[in-house]
């Protein structure tokens, strides 16, 4: 054993349910939507959702901040015989690219023939927006939220604010992540946000937490996807084109820790994604560079976030984040680098990242709507988030 | 800009552990306070229960006297403002301090108007008091 996933599992499967505006997908139970999701990657994948025996969570298989997903109940629903292994990153959306790998690992050990990675987010009862204030504050959260940081916005405007103040980036910016992002949602049925933006629109939107305007956060959605992954040699006589795992990495730094749940993390890591580790430990296993990567998956909660670790990733220097995207780098059309082709979470559809590993796929399956033309590498991203935080890159 | 306000204390909920005890009660007495290690003097944040630096459990709580530093902040319209015109901000602020390396506290800006702030500028600390008694730091900046 050489200790490295690279090659040797593949992304086999997608199935994804309509995406919903916050809360609109009720009456449909949040089973319903992971069951939808589940028939569809396994129909997209040419198994039969029997053959299905793993389970590979993150986010500690809760399924936004309200309800979990659990493994008994999905195997009792869709009459799964026997599961030989269920498991989860812990965290929240920092690991959604890392999920991935959990599913690699257990593969490699022979412990599931085909696993699956989901997430299902219903905000009927519990908006995430909101989801922190409604929490009575623990020990710890009681030295943030009662001077008002109680949202994850206002957490986010922290970082981005400080990042402005080191290294001079402007709003422009973080607006150029939210037009592009718009642009490649406008011609995507499956987006909920298709109207243009301007550079105007932008600064006319509403203020919610300086530095941050309404366009600078995610959407609220409801929804589910769901993928597959099997061991190369299962994926090469499939039903669609097997998209292999050249990385996926997880964990982080204890400087970044809890991150903005804390305020703590050190000087170097504050106006960052906390991703750095990962990222670097990620090329290493794939055994490629930021100057391979064909497009750029990258989990956008928050607009200034995009910018961080694209920094984190290697594609321009630390504090040249601004420069970067000003240019015109992340376009779908003409940019160096496309990112987040799908329109992401701030223009399609927020599921906790499972959008990103979705469109890559597509991508490199050369299926994409809006598609790089000869796409051979992308780079997904989890959240920047209290850790783990994780990146997967995957070729066709 | 607009000027800034703390928010009032009355329904603010403070969760305390036997971990955070002392600090919550060094509130009540006006005196903010940081964990420091009696081992090998490392500041502690979060208060949990082993030093990351030695593994020792043992902490000195220390009070922090000199003024503060602004290290980022945000400002939103205020949740307890009288009327949707009313331009008041709250500006929930991080601040660090020269004397405890590596603690940094959240509380709320007053006294500044928004335009006004700016990372890097110093701070004191000022108190609000919930309804159970425990006091929420404030920061006003030096003239």
């Amino acid at each position: 054993m050489d200790g490295n996933i690279r090659d040797k599992v593949a992304i086999v499967g997608v199935g994804a349910t309509p995406y919903y505006r916050r809360g609109q997908s009720w009456p449909k139970t949040i089973y319903t939507m992971i069951g939808e999701a589940i028939l569809a990657a396994a129909e997209d994948a040419g198994i039969s959702v029997k053959d299905i025996d793993g389970f590979a969570y993150y986010s500690n298989a809760s399924s936004g901040y309200a309800e979990a997903m659990d493994t008994a109940t999905i195997v009792e629903m869709l009459g799964i015989p026997e599961v030989t292994f269920t498991g989860t990153l812990t965290g929240g959306g920092g690991g959604s690219a890392g999920a991935v790998g959990l599913a690699a690992a257990a593969l490699l050990a022979g412990e599931t023939t085909y696993c699956v990675t989901l997430m299902a987010l219903q905000q009927r009862k519990q908006r995430l927006g909101s989801s922190f204030a409604a929490l009575a504050p623990t020990p710890e959260t009681s030295f943030l939220q009662p001077s008002g940081l109680v949202g994850p916005g206002h957490l986010m405007s922290i970082l981005a604010r400080r990042h402005m103040h080191e290294f001079g980036t402007r709003r422009e910016a973080f607006a150029e992540i939210a037009i592009s992002s718009r642009i490649n949602a406008m011609n995507r049925p499956s987006a909920i946000m298709r109207e243009p933006m301007t550079l105007d629109d932008y600064f006319d939107a509403r203020m919610v937490s300086d530095p941050l305007c309404l366009f600078d956060f995610c959407l609220e959605t409801d929804g589910c996807i769901a993928v597959i992954t099997t061991t190369a040699d299962r994926a090469k006589d499939g039903k669609s084109k097997p998209v292999y795992v050249m990385g996926s990495t997880h964990g982080g730094s204890k400087d970044w820790g809890r991150a903005f749940m804390g305020m703590q993390m050190s000087d170097e890591y504050f106006a960052s994604s906390g991703h750095a580790p990962v990222a670097r430990r990620l090329y290493e296993k794939a055994g490629v560079g930021p100057q391979d990567i064909d497009v750029a998956l990258i989990y956008d909660h928050f607009s200034p976030m995009v910018l961080m670790q694209l920094e984190d990733y290697g594609f321009c220097a630390k504090g040249e984040g601004g420069a970067f995207v000003e240019s015109g780098a992340i376009r779908f059309d003409g940019g160096s680098l496309p990112v987040n082709t799908h329109g992401g979470q701030l223009s399609e559809a927020y599921i906790i990242g499972m959008t990103h590993i979705r469109e890559a796929v597509e991508q490199l399956r050369g299926k994409a709507t809006n598609q790089v033309a000869g796409a051979e590498i992308a780079l997904v991203t989890g959240g920047p988030a209290n850790l783990p935080v994780s990146g997967m890159i995957l070729r066709r | 800009m607009a000027q800034t306000k703390a928010l009032t204390g009355e329904g603010i909920a403070v969760t305390v552990s036997p971990m955070t005890e002392p600090y919550w009660q060094a509130t009540r007495e006006r005196r903010l306070v940081a964990a420091k290690c009696t081992q090998c003097a490392h500041f502690r944040v979060p208060f949990l229960p082993f030093c990351p630096n030695c593994n020792e459990q043992e902490v000195a709580w220390v009070e922090l006297t000199e003024p503060g530093t602004l290290y980022s902040f945000t400002f939103y319209p205020h949740p307890q403002r009288e009327s949707a015109n009313d331009p008041t901000m709250l500006a929930p602020a991080i601040v660090e301090f020269a004397e405890a390396p590596g603690v940094r506290y959240a509380g709320n800006m007053i006294d500044v108007d928004t335009a006004d702030l700016a990372i890097g500028m110093r701070v004191e600390t000022d108190w609000i008091f919930n309804g159970d008694g425990w006091g929420l730091p404030a920061f006003r900046p030096l003239a």
